[in-house]
């Protein structure tokens, strides 16, 4: 087979998805408005100039077929640019008639969603109208709205408020490796943040509980009524409800750590389980009809969607139930289509219904699951060919499982930074498991609200697969290597990572020499990208301190893995310093120095840091050596901007790393020849040798 | 190079598919288009925003101070039904009055002024009595329309079984028909009105308006035997009790005035700091009232008690900041506020006396009004 041949072949399957083409730079497109702000108005010019030019290529094609070329390139163009542009325009606070942003403002605001945190309700809100100079005017645009819990109010979906708010900006988080909120808010479409002033606002209207609503919390509470109020309960309202209850942090932990986290949140796999149970259910029922082929789906799209009502249409089943909806339709009008490309069809559908969907977990998890279950599953399901027919299901469970993970673990990776090295175990559990549980629950709420008695039992049958599914995930977790933590794919790793699967993929259905070099080649690849990352860390023991909002953080950043290290409960101590290998960069809290423990075993409790500490030292010296000493010969400084003069007990420290400008003015003709260094951002790398 | 191009190339789009990119183009255009007609629709103000308090709106903008006084005939809009009592300063000024008579309205109505009819209209202070007559057949009273409400669901209600939600439908006070419920539950139970003024918070006015809805049953045969145990309680309306003690945390002013030396001045200051307090727990406390002498407290020591009954605070939901409790000043307050919104839960008193600054003998004042459950 020469290469020419191989790229034939290749560009077969290529050609197959013309919607996955087109989809890949519209995606680009989307993502690069983080990064790229073109006008509005140059981007549309260019956009119209675009079509112009393929309208002439289209004319003079059969002409000159020399420019067959140029049509595919400039349509990649195209949708990349409409991309930026889509997603330009939708951000609101682009929009001319985004509410005016002034250092106060009077809104009426009506609440679309409603989150739990620990002291607020999160009420993400729309504008519905701005005050201007005594009169009202209409405005959009969007505002997460912090209801105080110890107000009287108690805030709902849709509830129409006045109030007087002043505004504010998301932080971004100045310190690295963390959650940047103000990024995510700004992917919801949210750039204003405000506290309603409990004793000023006024309640326009008040919602009343719709369907949907009431659907939900009846369900909700045939759940709990079934579970009870232990850590199961959480879980099983997570997989059927798709809501977000508070789940048991250790459990959660173990979910995460196993790899196992995406069956928490619920994707496209739990709509597209249950698709598959109705459609075996009604197939058998109907095995002798002639009209299954069209009565069938519309069966399944009308399940999906009472489910969806039954369960109160929460925001991601809601999106999975689209999604299937579109496939399966899509499947109905074109018989002979590939399952990818109608799959790109639905994310098409999505994207332009709402572009910031791209960067939520529970999208990325259901398409890439769905992507990966249509290119690896054939391969790998051919790879045992079993005549049982037992063994059969579970080898056919067991390679849509590894299927779906070897695309999922990657963004698993990236947004929970776990490596689960059990994950191709985790799967084989999770998956019968997640049959179970939704098979329990699709039956379970119909014959409550109709009252069947009789099977009560499957009640039974729900409670124990979640305990039972909880309980193996725990014991996978404490397994060794089970907790594998620390693991920062950067999104390039990840994309790598998912394309080294596909020609995994690949080189399962083409068994030749090209597709394992080309499997080989970006191997090596990722591999000279990972090290490069690597060998930039390898060296060095890096302290990382920042300061954000008056709370400082230090991580150490070490060979293999990023620790935070004053954490609300964590506790410095010898199996700490011997696991991750600190020996040439410690942490004394000086306030603390008399908890500083004697011999080997270091004991700062780093918790009492945020409150009263007025200083870190960061000092260079062996553990083993004489603690008294470590303390005179400290080389470095790192202080927040609590720290005084006069506190400090020290001899001319080397180097003073400081976050105040005044306070490092103080500092210099304190300590004349020490050097004093101010930190202009919040957060500072210090290299310890 | 061209051959690779065109034909093993893997941008390209065959006839069919350049077609469909167009009907792709013109979908996506359509798209574009309805959502920026979603967003130029034009949005009707429904809503009825009331005026917050003046210096609210000063601070808010300060550069608007100076807005023109006389309205311009052309800003009216046209008359609506409204409801004086409930009407907007925004409102009224959309209605044509200047922004001094509509800010006298609305202060009229937030301070308890209330419109009976369409001729109290008169009463606020700078109307034209051409406004009264333009504005007079637009008056909708929601306050009559309530009174009827009332009206119809209005039953004989029999205090012993009438749930909370009858209780406020009938026009008790949230605060009162809870005080109540929680007296029956004590055991008590209800046979005259003088049993209905026992409860905290209810004054002669209140019991007049509600015993037209209430049901008593005059003869003790007809309540639950398993009660009866203390209903020996105070039937007799004329006569002071001469045996039995009075409770303090019962009793209303009548009662307390029967004690020698407690005239009706003492008597509302009792009810009024055991109100402040939430009810007494020991017969001491009354040695606190501001101006009782300690010969009176002497003299009726004997004569009074303390039953149950106490409100207590629930000290992992309440704000202390915002509740004034007679044993504890705004500063300690805050103490105590800051100090559970740093440990919270708290379990229990041990858990508080950690803040070092308050002294035992605060804590030994303060703590029978402390609620630690966390339910």
């Amino acid at each position: 087979m020469t290469l020419e041949r191989y790229l034939l072949e290749l560009k077969i399957y290529w050609i197959k998805y013309p919607l996955l083409r087109l989809l890949i730079p519209f995606s680009i497109g989307i993502v690069l408005r983080d990064s790229i702000q073109v006008p509005t108005v140059l981007l549309s010019m260019v956009l119209v100039l675009l079509i112009v030019s393929l309208i002439l290529i289209h004319s003079k094609i059969k002409a000159n077929l020399g420019i067959v070329p140029w049509f595919g390139i400039l349509t990649s163009l195209f949708f990349a640019g409409f991309g930026l542009l889509w997603s330009t325009i939708r951000n609101e606070s682009n929009q001319p008639s985004h509410f005016n942003v002034e250092s106060r403002v009077a809104l009426i605001t009506k609440a679309y969603y409603i989150e739990e945190k620990d002291r607020f309700w999160d009420c993400y809100s729309d504008v519905l109208f701005q005050k201007m100079n005594d009169s009202w005017n209409k405005a959009n645009g969007k505002l997460l709205l912090r209801v105080p819990k110890a107000s009287s109010y108690l805030p709902n979906a849709r509830d129409v408020i006045y109030g007087e708010y002043r505004l504010l900006k998301p932080d971004h988080n100045a310190a690295p490796f963390e959650f940047d909120w103000a990024n995510h808010l700004d992917h919801r479409n949210i750039h204003h943040i405000t506290y309603l002033d409990t004793t000023h606002f006024q309640i326009l209207k008040k919602a009343k509980t719709s369907f949907l609503e009431k659907s939900r919390s009846w369900s909700d509470n045939i759940i709990l009524a079934m579970f009870g109020n232990n850590r199961d309960y959480p879980v099983a309202t997570a997989m059927l409800l798709g809501l977000r209850k508070k789940i048991d942090p250790e459990l959660y932990r173990a979910y995460s750590a196993t790899g196992a986290v995406h069956v928490l949140a619920v994707s496209g796999l739990h709509v597209g389980i249950l698709a598959k149970i109705i459609e075996l259910l009604f197939g058998f029922l109907m095995r002798r009809s002639k009209a299954k082929k069209i009565i069938l789906p519309v069966i399944v799209i009308l399940c999906i969607w009472l489910y969806t009502i039954l369960t109160g249409g929460t925001p991601s089943i809601l999106r999975s139930a689209l999604m299937f909806t579109l496939f399966i339709i899509g499947k109905l009008l074109q018989k002979d289509a590939q399952p990818l490309n109608i799959l790109a069809a639905a994310a098409w559908v999505l994207l332009v219904i709402n572009p910031d969907d791209i960067y939520n977990i529970g999208f990325q998890l259901s398409f890439g699951a769905m992507a990966g279950i249509f290119i690896l599953y054939e391969p790998i399901r051919v790879l045992w060919p079993i005549e049982n027919k037992v063994l059969q299901i579970g080898w056919e469970i067991t390679a849509v499982s590894l299927a779906a993970q070897l695309f999922i673990y990657p963004i698993v990776g990236y947004h929970f930074h776990q490596f689960a090295f059990y994950f191709w175990l985790t799967s084989i559990v999770s998956t019968p498991f997640s049959y179970l549980i939704i098979a329990a629950g699709v039956a379970v709420f119909p014959i409550k609200a109709v009252g069947l008695t009789f099977l009560y039992w499957i009640d039974y049958l729900l409670i124990y697969s979640v305990k039972w599914m909880n309980d193996i995930i725990e014991w996978l977790y404490t397994m060794p290597l089970g907790k594998l933590k620390g693991w920062w794919p950067s999104a390039l790793d990840g994309m790598i990572l998912v394309f080294i699967s596909i020609l995994f993929g690949l080189l399962l259905k083409k068994r030749n020499y090209y597709s394992l070099s080309i499997l080989l080649y970006s191997m090596i690849l990722l591999f000279l990208i990972l090290t490069s990352e690597k060998i930039v860390d390898t060296n060095r023991s890096e302290i990382i301190a920042s300061q954000f909002r008056g709370r400082s953080k230090i991580w150490i950043k070490n060979r293999n893995a990023l620790i935070q290290i004053n954490g609300d409960s964590t506790i410095i101590n010898s199996n700490y310093v011997d696991k991750y290998d600190i020996r040439y960069s410690d942490i004394v809290l000086l306030d603390s120095v008399k908890n500083y423990c004697k011999g080997e075993n270091m004991e700062v409790d780093l918790t009492t840091i945020r409150a009263d500490s007025n200083l870190y030292k960061i000092i260079t010296s062996r553990r083993n050596d004489n603690k008294t000493d470590e303390v005179k010969n400290a080389q470095l400084i790192v202080m927040n901007k609590y720290w005084k003069p006069d506190s400090m007990s020290l001899e001319y420290p080397a180097k003073i790393y400081c976050f105040d400008k005044s306070q490092s003015e103080i500092l210099k003709s304190f300590y004349p020849i020490t050097e004093v260094i101010w930190i202009e951002s919040s957060f500072v790398q210090l290299q310890i040798k | 190079m061209k051959k690779y191009l065109t034909e093993n190339s893997f941008i390209n789009l065959n006839h069919r598919e350049r077609k469909s990119v167009f009907f792709l183009i013109a979908l996506l255009a359509v798209s574009i288009l309805v959502y920026c007609l979603t967003l130029w629709w034009p949005r009707k103000q429904i809503y009825s925003v009331s005026t917050m308090d003046k210096y609210e709106f000063d601070s808010i903008s300060s550069n608007q101070m100076h807005e023109p006084k006389a309205i311009d005939a052309n800003t009216k809009t046209e008359l609506i039904p409204f409801d004086p009592n409930s009407v907007s300063k925004a409102e009224l000024e959309n209605f044509g009055l200047s922004s001094r008579v509509a800010s006298a309205w609305t202060n009229y109505t937030s301070k308890g002024g209330r419109f009976r009819s369409a001729d109290d209209l008169k009463k606020i202070y700078g109307i034209k009595p051409g406004d009264v007559e333009r504005l007079r057949p637009f008056v909708r009273l929601q306050h009559v329309e309530n009174t009827e409400k009332i009206n119809e669901i209005a039953l004989p209600l029999d205090l012993n079984k009438a749930s909370y939600k009858s209780l406020i439908e009938i026009g008790m006070p949230g605060r009162v028909a809870n005080t109540l419920l929680n007296y029956r539950q004590s055991g008590k139970i209800f046979k005259t009105i003088q049993d209905l003024k026992k409860v905290i918070g209810m004054n002669d006015s209140l019991v007049e308006i509600l015993s037209p809805f209430i049901l008593f049953h005059e003869d003790p045969k007809d309540i639950d035997s398993s009660n009866t145990s203390v209903s020996s309680l105070v039937p007799n309306h004329d006569a002071p009790p001469k045996e039995s003690t009075i409770d303090l945390n019962q009793s209303d002013t009548t009662g307390l005035k029967y004690l020698p030396g407690i005239g009706s001045k003492l008597a509302s200051r009792i009810v009024k700091y055991r109100d402040n307090l939430g009810g007494f727990y020991t017969v001491n406390q009354l040695k606190e009232i501001y101006g009782l002498p300690d010969s009176t407290f002497a003299k009726i020591v004997s004569r009074v008690s303390v039953g149950g009954g106490i409100k207590k605070l629930e000290v992992n939901k309440t704000d202390f900041t915002k509740i004034h409790h007679p044993y504890m000043d705004k500063k300690q307050a805050l103490i105590i506020q800051n100090y559970i919104k740093q440990h919270a839960p708290i379990y229990n008193l041990e858990d508080l006396k950690q803040i070092e600054v308050l002294e035992p003998s605060f804590w030994s004042r303060i703590a029978p009004y402390l609620d630690f459950n966390l339910n």
